[in-house]
């Protein structure tokens, strides 16, 4: 009775000799699963451009024009430019041909392009479609899959501090929630006729700050000063002296988020 | 007699066994389609000019798994024919470029120089200049990929 104990051991070693499956991969670096990436550059008259990504499966990508300005200013420009969704081709990108995937979009908080894709190589073009007047700086920012919605009440935010005569100052807030912003100067200096600029955008990857999606002058009041619609995220909101200021002065900015 | 038996009762169920472990009842892997298997490759042409100190690149689809051949045909600066090294690869695009995973240093010449193997999905060629233009160069190079 020994005997077929031994063999059977003997099997059982070789079953395990047999399995040789288990020989370990080399580790790859995970795919992400999502990601948020910022698209800035200079768009020529007439002129195209393309960013290229990989999406791992199917999901929503958004695409949010956030910034045109005239290049090399901070002046900016609210002509409508082409953003497409495409697959890289040649030295382009080719544009997908299905519905919903290309649109004129104008600068926002909230996404223009907003589609389904399966996982695969793809690009965003944006291209002048024969208004712009001259060279212009954009930002694009591209979320996948679809921004996330946190299950948080509207809240609001103070953003107050002291602003220097020719200075800015800039802060950086979360949108939990698609929905609407509103910023409100309630206070500059105890004035009502003090003006200073307000601008509300992203922060570019490049180094230069806030980019601006809207830039107004405005004195201080009750009622919003800007309100838009915003996708969630992270945004930028900068205050600067209009170049009226004689003297430092106390600010006071609400956010009133989604 | 029963004790005979029952050993070569558990010798033969431990060959089955054996037998077993080997022969995996999982599904065996499918065997990987040959290169190329849906005809002759499909060559496209990625011409231009390849600026001193710069880079260029150029995006194709590969539709199946296969061997994809990069050959850099011409090289010309002022031109004339040019043996300066260049580097050629093959990458995915990303943002703004192409990120290359195999590429080398090469002249032109009428033999590919960057060879592989590619799983389906969007690729791109990429040329650049390693610093031995004197000029900007016109180039031709060729790109055999699965149909």
């Amino acid at each position: 009775m020994r005997i077929p104990a031994l063999v059977l051991l003997a099997s059982l070693c070789l079953v395990s000799g047999c399995n040789n499956d288990e020989t370990p991969t080399d580790p790859s670096d995970p795919l992400p699963s999502s990601f948020t990436q910022i698209y800035s550059d200079t768009l020529t008259r007439g002129g195209s451009g393309f960013f290229s990504f990989f999406v791992p499966e199917q999901g929503t990508v958004a695409v949010l024009l956030v910034s045109l300005t005239n290049t090399g200013t901070t002046t900016l420009v609210n002509t409508p430019i082409l953003m497409a969704l495409g697959i890289p081709a040649g030295t382009g990108c080719a544009p997908l041909t299905v519905g919903g995937t290309s649109t004129m979009a104008t600068p926002g908080l909230a996404a223009q392009l907003r589609t389904s894709i399966a996982a695969g190589t793809y690009c965003i073009r944006v291209s002048d479609a024969g208004a712009l007047s001259g060279d212009t700086d954009f930002v694009i920012r591209f979320v996948y899959p679809n921004p996330p919605q946190f299950v948080t009440s509207p809240f609001t935010e103070t953003f107050a501090s002291n602003l220097t005569v020719g200075g800015t100052a800039t802060r950086s807030f979360i949108s939990n929630n698609q929905g609407a912003l509103a910023i409100t100067l309630t206070d500059l200096g105890g004035s009502s006729s003090l003006v200073a600029t307000i601008g509300v955008g992203v922060v570019a990857n490049d180094g230069t700050g806030c980019r601006f999606a809207m830039l107004i002058e405005t004195t201080a009041g009750a009622n919003p000063q800007i309100s838009t619609p915003i996708d969630s995220g992270v945004y930028c909101v900068r205050i600067a002296d209009a170049g009226r200021f004689t003297d430092t002065v106390s600010f006071s900015i609400r956010l009133a988020h989604p | 007699m029963p004790s005979r038996v029952s050993a070569r009762l558990a010798l033969l169920l431990s060959l089955v066994l054996v037998a077993g472990a080997c022969n995996d009842d999982s599904p065996a892997a499918p065997s990987e389609p040959p290169p190329n298997s849906g005809g002759a490759p499909i060559v496209e042409s990625f011409t231009g000019t390849l600026a001193q100190n710069g880079s260029t690149f150029y995006s194709f689809n590969v539709p199946q798994t296969g061997q994809v051949l990069l050959t850099l045909i011409t090289l010309r600066e002022d031109g004339t024919d040019s043996t300066a090294l260049v580097s050629l690869g093959i990458g995915n695009p990303v943002g703004t470029g192409c990120n290359v995973l195999t590429g080398s240093v090469i002249a032109a010449g009428a033999s590919p120089q960057v060879t592989t193997t590619q799983t389906p999905g969007v690729y791109c060629a990429r040329l650049g200049d390693v610093g031995n233009l004197t000029a900007a160069a016109t180039f031709h190079v060729n790109i055999a990929r699965p149909r």
